[in-house]
């Protein structure tokens, strides 16, 4: 297949040629589909299918269309952006978190959904409710627990934990008994650290300092760097 | 570490399981760069017109970094940057192309290396970028409105290059760049867009651009920025996925605008960079053994600079120009020193 023009140009004239002669634009929109399956990381597609959208006042069809797109690709950047642009535009909130849910389920590595279900889920502004809070907490540890090495779910539920009042706090029993499940996972060793560095006992800023230095020389040696500078800070931190 | 494709990419494995990194073949990158424009009438080259002006750009200043560059011909590649103008003061991709801000940008650095900036109407060129600005602080690619932090960049760049940062609303490009920092410390094309490291690249480029880094958490943000590092050394641009070269320019001039390079291990990535060439045709590929192109040829070189790689030329984490045109140019450092 001939990959498509990425040409600013060409696309523009397309465009007016639509409007000008009275093209079905409907027609048009089932000829880009083909088009975005096929070249799926061409900016002009996607934008092209915006402006006919746009110009229908129709996004009836885009949620089935970007989830074609998610099914050959999953974490399409430019599909998940459009969906995004379509739900927040045309107000398609409805089965949204069902969505992710679905595609998380097939795969919980997939980065993409669990942004688009943060993206849903604070689409209201102020913070998320307590059980709402709670809930999605629960939802992230219960992938975590099947795959506690997968970083997504673990930057998500610190995400939503800090939307609460009582920030990652809420998240100090549950990532304790992970550590302690899983003591290769560093992803859970980095956050217990970072939440027992924001308590104020010696006792749990010793015990930060050792998870850190214990990432640095065993669990995560690669960013070994990185994990001497929060000891280091701790260790500032607990002279002061 | 295992090289899976240690025969052709050059990497040296020993019985104790330690690595050499694969020799830089500078001479051949250098070949492979020249070579790109001998290639025309070829479909590629034919279908990648409407980008020719960046892929100046990115040869250009990989061989600059490489130390390599003869400048024999840099009447000729002024001469077609100019031809790329329009009245408003863009430049399109190539001669006829319409302008966008992207190849405008492109434009600028390469008439900025060249020592042509002279050559154009700074003012024409700033009011066209100034032309793309929203209402809410954000930019349009060109006149037809696809809005991305990709584009919040290009235009403080083009900007800053042609010292003409007053013809935009500054703070409001910041408080839309601003709107697109997530939950997880990092950056989309616009707000709630999922963190990806070029996106990151643009909206802390930005940042930097203004003196507004203070506005985001240095730390957090460098750890999403370090954790893309995989345990084959390269660097992906989001979580879960592949190592890909030109990550090692995206994410790794990010950590050098806020100061935490060294949070990468340093060894491991060049180590990967060196094995994504082509020792035998040259140029530098996204992953070991795959085909090079100009682009990751172009990221891989920058990267290896970042990381003082020896003999290459270093480079601006924050302008993507080599340091020696940004002296020239007299544009201060908004970086703290590597």
């Amino acid at each position: 297949a001939l990959p498509i023009s990425a040409n600013y140009t060409a696309w523009h004239y397309l465009r007016r040629c639509i409007k000008d002669t009275g093209v079905d634009v409907r027609q048009e929109l089932q000829y880009v589909e083909k088009l975005a399956l096929k070249n799926p990381k061409n900016y002009q597609v996607w934008f092209h299918r915006r402006r006919l959208v746009e110009l229908l006042g129709d996004a009836t069809q885009e949620k089935e269309f970007t989830a074609a797109c998610i099914e050959a690709d999953s974490k399409n950047y430019h599909a998940w952006s459009h969906r995004q642009w379509a739900v927040r535009t045309f107000g398609l909130w409805d089965g949204e978190l069902a969505y992710t849910q679905d595609l998380l389920r097939q795969d919980p590595r997939n980065n993409s959904a669990w942004n688009h279900r943060f993206f849903v889920l604070t689409a209201s502004e102020g913070k998320l409710s307590e059980s709402d809070i709670e809930s999605e907490v629960e939802f992230a540890f219960s992938h975590i627990r099947r795959a506690p090495n997968n970083e997504s779910p673990w930057n998500y539920v610190q995400g939503v934990a800090l939307r609460g009042e009582r920030g990652l706090e809420t998240l100090r029993s549950a990532v304790e008994a992970l550590a302690e499940k899983f003591p290769a996972c560093r992803f859970a060793q980095a956050l217990l650290g970072e939440i027992l560095s924001k308590e104020d006992s010696d006792e749990s800023m010793a015990r930060a300092q050792e998870l850190f230095l214990n990432l640095a020389t065993k669990t995560d040696t690669i960013r070994e760097k990185y994990w001497r500078f929060c000891a280091h800070k701790l260790g500032e931190r607990g002279k002061e | 570490l295992r090289c899976l494709t240690a025969e052709r990419c050059g990497c040296r494995l020993y019985a104790d399981g330690t690595m050499d990194g694969a020799p830089f073949v500078r001479e051949k990158h250098r070949e492979f760069i020249l070579k790109q424009d001998a290639e025309k009438g070829t479909f590629e080259y034919e279908m990648s017109e409407f980008l020719r002006i960046s892929g100046m750009y990115w040869g250009i200043s990989a061989l600059e970094i490489m130390q390599n560059r003869d400048n024999d011909r840099d009447k000729e590649l002024i001469d077609f940057v100019l031809s790329c103008q329009h009245e408003d003061g863009s430049f399109g991709g190539s001669v006829d192309h319409d302008g966008h801000l992207l190849y405008t940008l492109s434009a600028v650095q390469v008439l900025a290396i060249l020592d042509a900036l002279d050559r154009i109407d700074a003012d024409r060129v700033a009011h066209y970028v100034a032309s793309l600005q929203q209402p809410d602080g954000s930019f349009a690619g060109d006149k037809w409105g696809e809005i991305d932090t990709r584009f919040s960049y290009c235009a403080l760049l083009c900007l800053t290059i042609l010292d003409r940062k007053n013809f935009i609303d500054v703070p409001a490009c910041v408080e839309f760049v601003i709107k697109c920092h997530n939950f997880d410390g990092g950056f989309g094309c616009v707000p709630g867009a999922e963190s990806h490291g070029g996106q990151i690249f643009c909206c802390v480029g930005a940042l930097a651009l203004t003196s507004q880094l203070s506005r985001i958490d240095p730390d957090r943000l460098g750890w999403w920025l370090a954790e893309r590092q995989t345990s084959g050394g390269g660097l992906n641009g989001r979580p879960e996925k592949l190592p890909d070269v030109c990550y090692s320019w995206w994410v790794l001039s990010s950590l050098a605008m806020i100061g935490r390079v060294h949070w990468i291990d340093r060894d491991a990535l060049v180590r990967y960079i060196l094995a994504c060439q082509d020792q035998d045709d040259g140029g530098i590929a996204d992953r070991p053994g795959d085909m090079a192109d100009i682009f990751h040829t172009f990221f891989g070189c920058a990267g290896l600079s970042l990381l003082g790689y020896e003999g290459m030329a270093r480079i601006d984490p924050v302008l993507a120009l080599p340091v020696e045109v940004v002296q020239r140019l007299g544009i201060p450092r908004m970086y703290p020193e590597i």
